[in-house]
């Protein structure tokens, strides 16, 4: 089963990057937010590398952090410790003017809503000329030609046409091209994607996908895939970062994690997933009980322990990050 | 009823379209229409669960809100356990809605977050101990008696989606109309929530009309599936016949191009449609789906196609069904114990 896998996926399995230099190296990242109830961990030491050319997938439910965690990736958020560094460069340490330099040069990303995420009054070839001239010595005429060529290259039909248009008069699907088309026109080593299909429908989406995963293989981007969808998070991901309460739990490369899972909680998550391409089984679907607990008032110890089904006394105290065999998993069942 | 018999559908909807008026001119005669539901007709028994699956747009949570007399149809009927909602009376509407309910999508915007949860159920309570039926009611959901005097923002979504669960279960209706009502939770919780209407579904012997895009939980919950574009039906049938043969090209593109939780199976499917769903205000002449149909030809754009019946009580509408592909989307059969190593 295991080789069979290894074979779809092509640059998964033992071809993660492990022994090339990371272009991204997130180490130990803690965000806390101020709020009315004090100050609330939003994600809490969390740790992975990101190599060229590999999608790495975040994957956790609502309030887990993963979203923060991509904020943090562009310095978009405060982080309050831990480090973030693109080619060996701390982000923290970077001046302003050199943060927007790297941003969109060197780091670029894409959300879940690409209406808000264009400005609404400007026509889409201002918006994509100017992102290439920030970053690029190029004249307005090359801009232009270079922002035509990239509408093209995602699929934008009549892109010359296209290119005097304003947002609202693309669709959803359209909108996102046209942000990966901004996000990619400066050729970035990294494209964050936080939740880039979860606002489009199913036919849509499969294009989307297709689509980021051919500019993954032509220009080389290493890609931070957050989503909450475990069927995205299968297609797409090399690796996969579980996230729960804050913290990854589990991380593994794609098929081991689904072939194999560890962690409780991937174990419950990966279970609960109805599937499309089965007939259902006889009796209620596998759930985990309870909810995602509230980031501010989490559990003692292992988060997880209030809905787990083989919590122990020991998980009042916080696992152990364990790492070994290229996965990792934060769990007292595997100490 | 009493001229009831047991193949009496308890619902049937007949030729049901919805239009909307999208623009008028200056002496306020409508002058473009929105044509949100097309000449729909289906049929549910007492006890039967039936998916409306399709994409943004398609018309799904008109159809339902239509059938409830949310909106008065623009033609057609809804017959509801033999009584026509159309020619009731708007007493008899009222009392025939209590034994249709709703849940949908939002469980934070569909309750008043200024009363408590108890007073929100209580509402469709009838006759008896209220206060006894509600504590009851909020059990059966799987929340404590307790709960009761404590308000919507003191609750997690999914917990928020029982309330709103045991609201709807509070006028002892027969029929349960569920839109989108997982679609906004945790797939963690989602699978609670599934697994609640399931019971309540096999307690009361409750019907549902199951509205949603996610075609994973249709094929999981629901006994038939009807797959709509653009306002009209393009498929319907049991739902295992649908997913391992689907038959029309809409269906066959919508089920492959959902995401299989399972890396090794990536890039097996790949029956890609070109292009987003056609605007509701224009769309294409004869098929709707011709557009974006990689077999469609001339007779397609001429000729609208109506819902025609194969042999294994399913239907479908499509010129060219006889010249098509058609078995499982994916390319092997996975068995769930390979599939499903935890």
């Amino acid at each position: 089963m295991t080789n069979e896998i290894s074979d779809h996926t092509g640059q998964g399995g033992a071809a993660t990057g492990r022994g090339r230099a990371p272009v991204l190296s997130v180490r130990d990242l803690h965000v806390r937010y101020r709020t009315d109830d004090g100050d609330v961990p939003a994600v809490n030491g969390v740790s992975f590398d990101l190599a060229a050319r590999e999608t790495y997938a975040i994957v956790g439910e609502s309030g887990c952090g993963k979203s923060t965690v991509a904020l943090s990736l562009l310095a978009l958020v405060p982080v309050s410790a831990g480090e973030v560094s693109l080619g060996g460069r701390n982000l923290a340490s970077m001046r302003r003017s050199e943060l927007r330099r790297v941003r969109g040069r060197e780091i670029a990303m894409i959300f879940q809503e690409p209406m808000t995420s264009l400005n609404p009054v400007l026509t889409l070839g201002h918006q994509l000329v100017e992102t290439i001239r920030l970053h690029q010595p190029l004249d307005r005429g090359a801009a232009r030609r270079r922002a035509i060529e990239m509408l093209e290259r995602v699929g934008i039909s009549d892109p010359a046409r296209r290119i005097g248009q304003y947002p609202h008069e693309l669709s959803g699907g359209m909108r996102q091209r046209v942000m990966i088309a901004m996000a990619l026109s400066c050729n970035p080593r990294i494209l964050v994607a936080d939740e880039p299909t979860t606002a489009l429908d199913v036919t849509v989406q499969a294009q989307i996908l297709a689509l980021l995963d051919d500019l993954r293989a032509e220009f080389g981007t290493g890609i931070v895939l957050i989503t909450h969808d475990i069927g995205v998070v299968a297609e797409m991901a090399d690796r996969i970062g579980v996230m729960y309460a804050g913290r990854l739990v589990e991380e593994a490369a794609a098929a081991d994690l689904f072939s194999d899972p560890r962690h409780p909680y991937t174990r419950g998550l990966l279970a609960s997933v109805p599937r499309v391409d089965l007939a259902p089984r006889d009796g209620p679907l596998v759930a985990l009980p309870g909810s995602p607990p509230t980031p501010g008032r989490l559990p003692q110890g292992c988060a997880f322990r209030t809905r787990c089904a083989q919590a122990m006394d020991v998980c009042a105290k916080p696992p152990p990050e364990l790492r070994g065999a290229d996965r990792m998993v934060r769990c007292w069942l595997h100490v | 009823m009493s001229d009831a018999t047991s193949d009496t559908p308890l619902l049937r909807v007949a030729g049901l379209s919805q239009r909307f008026a999208v623009s008028r001119d200056i002496f306020g005669r409508p002058s473009q229409w929105l044509e949100a539901v097309d000449r729909v007709d289906l049929e549910l028994a007492a006890g039967e669960t039936l998916g409306i699956v399709g994409e943004s747009g398609c018309g799904k949570s008109t159809l339902a809100r239509t059938i409830l007399h949310l909106h008065r149809p623009s033609a057609g009927k809804v017959i509801f356990d033999g009584v026509d909602l159309g020619s009731a009376g708007p007493a008899r509407l009222r009392q025939m809605r209590r034994r249709m309910q709703i849940v949908m999508q939002d469980p934070y915007s569909a309750l008043n977050p200024r009363r408590t949860i108890g007073s929100s159920i209580a509402d469709g309570v009838t006759g008896g101990d209220r206060r006894a039926k509600v504590r009851a009611l909020l059990e059966k959901v799987g929340l404590s008696a307790g709960d009761a005097g404590r308000y919507p923002n003191e609750f997690s979504g999914g917990q928020r989606q029982r309330i709103c669960i045991a609201r709807a279960l509070g006028p002892d209706p027969d029929l349960l109309i569920a839109d989108e009502a997982v679609s906004a939770l945790d797939v963690s919780v989602q699978a609670q929530i599934l697994n609640l209407l399931a019971g309540l579904r096999r307690d009361f012997g409750l019907s549902f009309l199951f509205i949603s895009h996610n075609l994973a939980v249709v094929r999981a919950f629901c006994d038939r599936v009807a797959v709509m574009y653009l306002g009209r039906i393009v498929e319907t049938g049991p739902t295992e016949a649908v997913f391992q043969d689907p038959r029309h090209p809409y269906t066959r593109a919508l089920i492959s191009a959902v995401p299989i939780p399972q890396p090794g199976r990536r890039r097996e499917r790949r029956r890609l449609l070109a292009g987003d769903v056609p605007s509701p205000l224009d769309p294409p002449s004869g098929c709707r789906f011709r557009t974006r149909c990689p077999h469609a030809d001339e007779g397609c754009a001429r000729t609208a196609p109506v819902l025609e019946r194969l042999g294994d009580a399913r239907q479908v509408a499509c010129l060219r069904l006889g010249t098509l592909e058609r078995g499982p989307v994916w390319a092997a059969p996975v068995s769930q114990a390979e599939a499903r190593p935890c």
